[in-house]
């Protein structure tokens, strides 16, 4: 799979001028086009599909790109070019959100390179799920017992082991670009789950928190 | 040929004199304001007034009053007297039970719970009361701009959800105005704060109004205004804080009197009065006296009411305020020291407790140099020019302040757009049939954070219908939910495996339906006569500033084709039809001049539509051929 797909025509077909290298817009006239199928995330800002990430980088691409869909740029143009303004901004946002975040980022490369998604198979690494039972016994405990010190000590404690997953994760990629295999993407995905599992558990204790 | 366009759209966007305005519709003031330049500007009255009271009153003979006599009748007629409207926006009888109460006016539930007040016979909604405060926004501002007003980005605060959004531009169109845009109103405060101050960094707004607050965090960079994080309580407000002096008056007379006088419309609006002025009266001063005396029934009331005491009243209130915002500070991924100013927006942020506890926790005095009320108007109307095709250097990316979701099977709710999404914004869910041949599938749309459906907000309920008839569970529907620039949701279906587009049949749970809606404007307009002329007209002028556009792009498209003499008869014939359907007072007589303008248009219609190369003919018109 290539890292980023170049245009086949430079000329822009609605004002004949040099359209630029992104496929959505016309660097010229600045008319948007419509995405094709092939068009990821990465795309959208010019970067290779890497997990390593520069968010500083990806937040600066962010600001300069969000101004060429912009609906409020687009208020006066034809209904075509409103509905593609809106259509690339929403995607444009999802990317965005999707690639700032380690795990979501992990998880839509997973789906880029072929691998089944966290959804369609919840397994998790061996001996992970009895690692946590504990835990979660006892971080129950303290909620229903509104044992604040002990919740915020294990809270540390998972996100600790949050930690230790997300630096799994960045070396297994670093593996799979070398060898590609099917066992990297599998353990990827089993680490995702754990992640996974582990925000469920502190989203689950401090949700009785939440002002709403 | 590209000098006399400029002259010709310039001359000619001044004979069709059409401002466009931002509105700020508050819980007890509304204000307009438009662009000067590249400044914004608030409409004030030839007394100097800019904000108009949200008030309608009803008269004995049907006449309706708003603003500022409006609000004049609300102690002598207070049960035809309609005040804090925005708090019933939206919004369903059970969800109003705290608020009801202290409202001198009726409310009644009418189909679907929707809230209607009731005016001796008739019955309003919330949309339409909101629609005459519009109206009387947009006809101020027509007679103080001298330019007709048909085009607004109107505010809500940002904790608004759905409904809220939709009645509020629902009540935009009953009005007559084409709402080019729904925007935040903290978010609105800050493009006017950015606009002055060319300001870079990590702001807060903390706007506190009559009804609603809201914190939004923002990050401002290269003219681009970037919320992080936003947050509320729809339900919190300096009508709140009056309140609070209401029932210490109240429980008072009770004690003395025998009667608790808020069981009255008159005296809880004689309440209401003392107790605001009270309350400001409060903001310079150490101590005011809330006093209320009347004859019948006789009450003698009169109390001395310390800054502190109402201090410790209104404590909890502002306390809330401050947990609002540390947890949007953290939530944001954020620590005080991260953010570089508080900018104050709202009349209750004149409040000194709140000023003051505002400045505690973010550790640095609070932006208060922007007048609090005027404010959310001004960032609207910068928001009016950047959609106009002006200020191409600014733009907002805002985020939706509620998850959005569907009901599962069990009644939990599934969420698909989490909070704080920036928008516009766009998930897709996969649904399928539970039985052999089903052609129709039900959703219920949510909003909300907690996990089960019953506690969030429910926006309504989809149909999808037209979903050719297959076994159960092998039709693939892909409905994608779309929330757009103005934080308001889409909603499209499609069965996958025969591409089949679905219809959708809405019901919502609260807010008008497009039928109901359109049933107003109509009603709106046959209230009046001149306003269905108005209309015509509005639309006449509509059409001739289209037509001008087209014209001057088929100008620039054909320019080499078309000959001086033609240029100048098309011109001339512009500049005179758009002088007639401005100034015209009759709608057929607009209409006429658009209609010979097209006449004499034709050849340059021609000339583009045949790609007639114009050298070739020799200087020839078409029709000449």
């Amino acid at each position: 799979m290539s890292t980023q797909e170049t245009n086949p025509s430079s000329v822009c077909p609605l004002c004949e001028g040099d359209r630029g290298e992104h496929q959505l817009f016309c660097a010229s006239c600045k008319a948007l086009f419509p995405a094709q199928n092939s068009f990821t995330y990465f795309d959208f800002f010019g970067l290779p599909q890497d997990y390593t990430i520069d968010t500083a980088d990806l937040e600066n691409r962010l600001l300069s790109i969000t101004r060429r869909f912009h609906p409020d740029f687009f208020a006066t143009n034809s209904l075509e070019q409103q509905e593609l303004s809106l259509e690339h901004s929403a995607a444009l946002n999802v990317a965005h959100a999707t690639l700032k975040d380690d795990f979501k980022r992990a998880e839509y490369l997973l789906g880029l390179h072929g691998g089944a998604s966290t959804s369609e198979d919840k397994s998790t690494p061996k001996g992970f799920l009895e690692e946590m039972l504990f835990l979660r016994e006892e971080l129950e405990e303290a909620v229903d017992g509104e044992d604040e010190d002990t919740v915020a000590t294990l809270n540390t404690q998972l996100s600790a082991r949050h930690q230790q997953l997300s630096e799994k994760l960045s070396e297994l990629f670093r593996n799979l670009d070398e060898s590609g295999a099917q066992e990297t993407l599998e353990e990827i995905r089993l680490t995702l789950n754990a992640a996974k599992y582990i925000n469920g558990l502190v989203r689950d204790s401090s949700s009785n928190r939440m002002p709403v | 040929m590209a000098v006399i366009s400029e002259n010709l759209l310039e001359e000619s966007a001044k004979l069709l004199k059409e401002a466009v305005v931002g509105i700020d519709l508050g819980t007890s003031f509304s204000v307009a304001a438009a662009m000067d330049g590249d400044q914004p500007k608030v409409i004030s009255n030839d007394e100097g007034e800019a904000l108009v009271p949200s008030v309608v009153s009803f008269t004995e003979d049907d006449e309706i009053i708003v603003g500022r006599e409006a609000r004049a009748r609300s102690l002598a007629d207070p049960e035809h007297t309609v005040y804090s409207v925005k708090r019933l926006i939206g919004k369903s009888q059970d969800e109003l039970k705290q608020v009801l109460g202290m409202l001198p006016y009726q409310v009644e539930d009418a189909e679907r719970k929707l809230v209607r007040i009731k005016i001796r016979e008739k019955q309003l909604t919330p949309q339409e009361i909101s629609s005459m405060i519009l109206k009387e926004v947009k006809s101020r501002a027509e007679k103080v701009l001298g330019k007709k007003v048909t085009r607004a980005v109107i505010t809500v605060p940002a904790y608004f959800d759905d409904a809220q959004r939709q009645a509020t531009r629902d009540a935009g169109r009953i009005a007559g105005l084409d709402v080019l845009r729904i925007i935040n109103e903290p978010t609105a405060a800050s493009l006017a704060y950015g606009l002055d101050q060319k300001k870079k960094g990590i702001v807060a707004i903390f706007d506190l109004g009559g009804g609603t607050f809201d914190i939004s965090i923002l990050r401002i960079a290269d003219g681009i205004f970037q919320v992080l994080n936003t947050l509320g309580d729809t339900f919190l407000g300096g009508d709140d804080f009056d309140r609070q002096l209401i029932d210490l008056a109240a429980e008072d007379i009770k004690e003395q009197n025998g009667f608790d006088p808020r069981q009255n419309p008159l005296l809880l609006q004689a309440l209401r009065d003392v107790a605001e002025s009270t309350k400001i009266a409060l903001t310079d001063q150490d101590s005011a006296v809330l006093s209320l005396k009347l004859d019948d029934p006789a009450i003698d009331y009169q109390r001395t009411v310390t800054r502190s005491e109402f201090e410790s009243m209104i404590g909890e209130l502002v306390q809330k305020t401050l947990d609002y915002c540390k947890t949007a500070v953290s939530e944001a991924s954020l620590k005080f020291d991260r953010i570089e100013d508080v900018v104050m927006v709202g009349g209750s942020t004149r409040v000194p407790l709140v000023r003051r506890k505002v400045e505690e926790l973010f550790g640095r005095k609070p932006h208060t140099d922007l007048n609090p009320d005027e404010v959310v108007a001004l960032g609207a109307a910068i928001q009016a020019k950047i959609l106009s095709g002006g200020f191409k250097e600014m733009m907002v990316l805002d985020v939706t302040p509620l998850s959005l979701g569907i009901e599962t099977f069990g009644g939990s709710m599934s969420k698909l757009i989490m909070r704080n999404s920036s928008i516009p914004c766009r998930e897709s869910e996969q649904f399928s049939t539970f039985a052999d041949g089903q052609t129709s599938v039900d959703i219920h749309i949510l909003q909300g954070e907690r996990e089960m459906a019953g506690d969030c907000r429910s926006l309504g309920k989809w149909k999808l219908t037209g979903i050719p008839p297959m076994s159960a569970g092998v039709p693939k529907i892909v409905v994608t939910f779309t929330i757009d620039a103005n934080g308001v949701l889409k909603v499209n279906a499609k069965e996958e495996r025969s591409g089949q587009e679905l219809d959708l049949y809405v019901t919502p749970s609260t807010g008008l339906t497009e039928q109901a809606v359109e049933r107003m404007v109509l009603e709106s307009i046959e209230h009046a006569k001149e306003d269905v002329l108005e209309r015509q007209l509005i639309e006449a002028r509509n059409e001739a500033e289209s037509i001008r556009i087209h014209t001057l792009k088929a100008f620039e498209q054909a320019d080499s084709e078309c000959s001086p003499e033609m240029k100048e008869e098309i011109e001339t014939a512009l500049k005179k039809m758009l002088e007639i359907v401005q100034d015209a007072s009759d709608v057929h007589q607009a209409m006429e001049a658009i209609d010979q303008f097209n006449e004499i248009s034709e050849p340059l219609a021609q000339v583009i539509m045949n790609g007639v190369v114009q050298s070739e003919l020799g200087g020839k018109k078409v029709s000449e051929l």
